[in-house]
């Protein structure tokens, strides 16, 4: 078991000495555009085909954005999973939870069988 | 310590806290004073969780086999047992601690709350509960003690009975969880028509051709009455457990309590259901031969219920904009993983799901308590809004960032030591093993998961004025550090504890001999007139 923890320390190691290593790229790429971008306040304003929007019309929150990517990739999966299933309606839990129940007793009495 | 002492210092602690549970709305009329009713139960924790580390010292220094206690001296099977050994001993103590922990953490963040006497009331009944199941000997007096912990969590998360949310959240769960215990009800139905007893140790001698005095033969088909009982029983607890797709009520109701209820629902309530589950399908029914072909069942079940709730948990943590609730959709992603463990129906299985289960509990706690404190301070859940808050409070950040990181599975916290703990286990199995890559594809959405709550919580710019908020008070900070401490510990001493606590606790749950022989030897002394 030492030598696992050896490895699993060596791991921690190198995966906390690469994120040291982007941390301080990350911050020198900060430190570079704000030179660049340094007395205008252009970039900071929301644009929509060349039109400038107040960040409350914008209707997109930062949430959103974050993970915009990865739920456009898998949005088939999430209107399936998000709002056919976890409706948040009682009936609806009861329903699949009804239907677990029943694909248990089938297994089970194919089982007995 | 003399064994009979030991066992009536774990038969104790939940006398104690129901005890205390009735005593506390009294005491509320006669005296006044909030810090009363505070010290109260805190006083009554504290002695439960010493009472816990002596418990748990004595089973793992000197005794091997389960201490049996007969309530009111009536022998089993006819009375009711606590049957404690290393397994529900290791629950104790972390229901107990976390316990403990949430009271603490209680005194500063329900300052603003009316009634807390009730709410005190409530969480030492839900203890009660808590240790009532994982303690018991008895199926019915689970289902008792299922009852007991049930109502006090529905309470608790109705607790802030102003907020609408919170009222719903509260009434689906105790509808979702009532058909739980009901159907558990009728699984106990079918156990006492086929088997005549409803005492696990005599459900384990009965499986196996033996039987405790009184109860005599089994009356019924052992075989059919196993089938039926152990598929309800499955269904029922998968469902308090929350293992999909029985998990829906977890991500309302889990967010809709005061968060160091969620911190302990989430914490160790669905491990209480989960350990059930061990006892059931690990000690009494696991290598019986009419339970042979159903167990198997069971198994693959679990793994295949493993990878559903692995896989809707870390999905959909992403989506979420509630603190609470991504945090909440976490414990589904970890309950899948113990769920495949489970799954394995070995030894290392086993030690990998009771690993995790522990992690998971110290790691789940840390978090909602965390985001519990900055909530506190900001007054919203909204990540929008949380934007940034963290700054203001470091050390509520820094044990949100270990918590987060824990449970993400990051070396060398404990998290990552029990998901490798899995991994290894799935490896050995040879043709299960691919679904090692489940483990590497959902640890990774759970890191994005968990990492959008530091992300939101501490590097984003604020969106408004947070000038006024400070650091937690210590009385929140406390709990926080020495949970994020126990994160990095359990991580770095692993090893050492799965080799010296957790191994004897899974041998514990597959050794069903040492457990049937406890009560045979308890009965035997007792009509020797010992």
């Amino acid at each position: 078991m030492v030598p696992l923890l050896v490895s699993v320390l060596e791991a921690a190691f190198v995966m906390a000495l690469i994120l040291a290593i982007l941390l301080v790229a990350y911050g020198l790429a900060i430190r570079t555009t704000r030179t660049l971008t340094r007395g205008s306040e252009e970039k900071r304003r929301p644009f929509a085909c060349g039109e400038a929007l107040r960040p409350t019309e914008t209707g997109l929150p930062d949430a959103s954005m974050y993970w915009a990517v990865w739920r456009k990739l898998f949005r088939s999966f999430y209107n399936t999973i998000r709002d056919k299933v976890h409706t948040g309606i009682l009936s609806d839990w009861l329903f699949w939870m009804f239907i677990f129940l029943v694909i248990l007793a089938i297994v089970f009495v194919v089982v007995m069988a | 310590m003399d064994s009979n002492v030991i066992a009536q210092v774990g038969a104790i602690q939940p006398f104690l806290a129901i005890a205390s549970a009735f005593v506390l709305p009294l005491l509320s009329l006669i005296v006044k004073r909030r810090t009363a009713w505070e010290s109260f139960a805190l006083t009554i924790a504290t002695i439960n969780f010493v009472l816990s580390i002596l418990l748990t010292y004595s089973l793992y220094t000197s005794s091997t086999q389960p201490l049996v206690y007969a309530f009111g001296a009536w022998p089993p099977p006819v009375g009711i047992v606590y049957e404690l050994d290393r397994a529900n001993a290791l629950m104790g103590l972390l229901i107990t601690g976390l316990v403990l922990a949430a009271t603490v953490f209680s005194l500063r963040y329900m300052e603003h709350d009316t009634g807390v006497q009730y709410y005190y009331t409530l969480l030492l009944g839900f203890e009660a509960g808590m240790l009532g199941c994982v303690y018991t000997g008895d199926a019915f007096n689970l289902f008792v003690m299922l009852e007991v912990m049930s109502v006090a969590a529905y309470g608790l998360v109705a607790f802030r009975r102003h907020v609408p949310e919170a009222v719903e959240a509260a009434v689906k769960y105790a509808i979702v969880g009532s058909v739980a215990t009901t159907v558990y009800f009728i699984a106990l139905v079918f156990a006492y028509g086929a088997f005549g007893t409803l005492n696990m140790a005599d459900l384990a001698l009965k499986l196996r051709g033996s039987t405790l005095p009184v109860t005599g033969l089994p009356p019924g088909n052992v075989f059919l009455g196993s089938a039926i009982f152990l598929a309800l029983t499955f269904w029922a607890f998968s469902l308090k457990a929350a293992i999909a797709p029985n998990h829906f009520w977890l991500p309302d109701a889990h967010p809709a309590a005061p968060s160091p209820i969620s911190a302990l629902l989430s914490g160790i309530m669905v491990k209480v259901a989960v350990f059930a589950l061990m006892r059931y399908l690990f000690t009494i029914f696991r290598g019986a031969p009419p339970a042979v072909p159903i167990v198997q069942v069971l198994d693959y079940a679990l793994i295949v219920l493993g990878v559903a709730s692995a896989t809707i948990g870390s999905a959909l943590t992403l989506l979420q904009r509630d603190i609470k609730r991504l945090i909440a959709y976490g414990t589904i992603l970890n309950i899948g993983y113990i769920a495949m463990g489970m799954g394995l129906g070995n030894q290392s299985g086993l030690t990998a799901a009771l690993f995790h289960l522990v992690n998971h509990a110290v790691g789940k706690a840390l978090l909602f308590m965390a985001a519990g404190a900055i909530i506190h301070a900001a007054g919203t859940r909204d990540f929008d809004e949380l934007a940034g808050v963290g700054k203001r409070m470091p050390l509520t950040s820094a044990a949100l960032l270990i918590g987060a990181l824990a449970l993400a599975g990051a070396p060398p916290l404990n998290g990552f030591m029990s998901k490798l703990w899995l991994f290894m286990a799935y490896l050995e199995t040879g043709w299960l093993a691919p679904l090692v890559v489940v483990i590497v594809v959902t640890s990774v959405l759970g890191l994005m998961g968990y990492m959008k709550v530091f992300y939101h919580v501490y590097t984003r710019q604020p969106v408004k004025d947070i000038s006024s908020i400070r650091e937690a008070p210590g009385s929140m900070v406390a709990p926080l550090l020495v949970l994020a401490g126990l994160c990095i510990l359990l991580g770095l001493i692993a090893p050492l504890f799965v080799d010296q606590v957790i191994s004897p606790a899974v041998s514990s749950l597959f050794d069903y001999q040492g457990y049937a022989s406890a009560a045979q030897s308890f009965v035997q002394a007792i009509f020797r007139g010992g």
